[in-house]
């Protein structure tokens, strides 16, 4: 590992504000997307509680995220799209596009535009949360018949694409990959803890998990 | 040999046993269908032998109560010949 790639204390500083606020755009416009089965499952979640307005607090986030990092933010965004894309790789898209190809556009685009490396250590940072999150949620996700990483790939095969991810992202990009592997469990718990703190939504209530 | 190169050849390593293991695990898998695809016919004939009915209906076949012979009955005696002759 060469010195270059560690950054200065500024700029490692809004590389890390930049990833957690990209973090959290992430996981409200993953929420907004699964809020039919998370409300389904009773799970809580702020997409559920604020409505439409999720879309707004993550475009928010990810233009913060942008003005503080901008390769770093767009990378980590255009990373979890690519990622997203893995659950359903050939599934037909409104663009007429498979999830696949999308997902080779989304990091085709971020490594033009972003730069290889930065977009190469997104895509292993968010490679390896993916996994990590759907070892997590593994029984859930076979219950429900989700097709996660650890259900398609089985959950050896993901631990290992997972440690892999890391190495690999460690090698090319420390700092994003640490920031970003440290800020998706807070930015996770920071969002859960939002959430059970605001009024119930509209529709909410009806889940498997609610009283 | 630098700390990038072992740290490459490491996540090499590792997505290469993941490749392994998952090949594995599912020719393992489709392996073992056949095996007990072959091996269920057996295994259902013997514990129904066993328990003188079918396990999956229950019923009782003709040929338990053909086989349910007296000792010294011709069946037996016919069968004490064999093993006899053999």
């Amino acid at each position: 590992m060469s010195g270059a790639i560690f950054e200065s204390g500024p700029a490692a500083a809004r590389l890390l504000a930049a990833v957690v606020a990209a973090g959290v755009a992430i996981k409200l416009m993953d929420d907004y997307l699964d809020q039919e089965l998370d409300a389904l499952l009773g799970r809580r979640t702020l997409a559920a509680a604020v409505g439409p307005g999720t879309v707004a607090y993550a475009m928010a986030a990810l233009a913060l995220a942008m003005l503080l990092d901008g390769p770093a933010a767009g990378s980590l965004f255009l990373a979890a799209y690519a990622v997203g894309m893995a659950h359903d790789p050939a599934g037909r898209l409104p663009t007429g596009l498979a999830g696949w190809q999308e997902a080779m556009v989304a990091a085709g685009a971020g490594a033009l535009l972003a730069g290889l490396r930065v977009m190469a250590a997104a895509l292993a940072s968010m490679l390896f949360i993916q996994c990590v999150d759907d070892l997590r949620d593994a029984a859930e996700d076979a219950r429900r018949g989700h097709g996660s990483l650890a259900a398609r790939l089985g959950r050896v095969e993901t631990g290992l694409v997972a440690a892999a991810a890391l190495v690999a992202g460690l090698l090319i990009h420390p700092v994003l990959v640490i920031g970003a592997a440290l800020a998706a469990p807070v930015v996770d718990r920071g969002l859960r803890w939002a959430a059970d703190r605001l009024p119930p939504g509209p529709g909410e209530g009806a889940g498997e998990g609610s009283p | 040999m630098t700390p990038a190169a072992l740290g490459w050849g490491l996540a090499a390593l590792l997505l290469a046993a993941a490749a392994a293991y998952g090949l594995g695990r599912r020719r393992g898998i489709r392996e073992g269908f056949v095996q007990g695809v072959h091996y269920a016919p057996l295994a259902l004939r013997q514990v129904s032998l066993e328990r003188g009915g079918c396990v999956l209906c229950g019923a009782q076949p003709d040929f338990v109560q053909e086989l349910d012979t007296a000792a010294a009955g011709p069946y037996n005696q016919n069968q004490t010949l064999r093993a006899e002759t053999s």
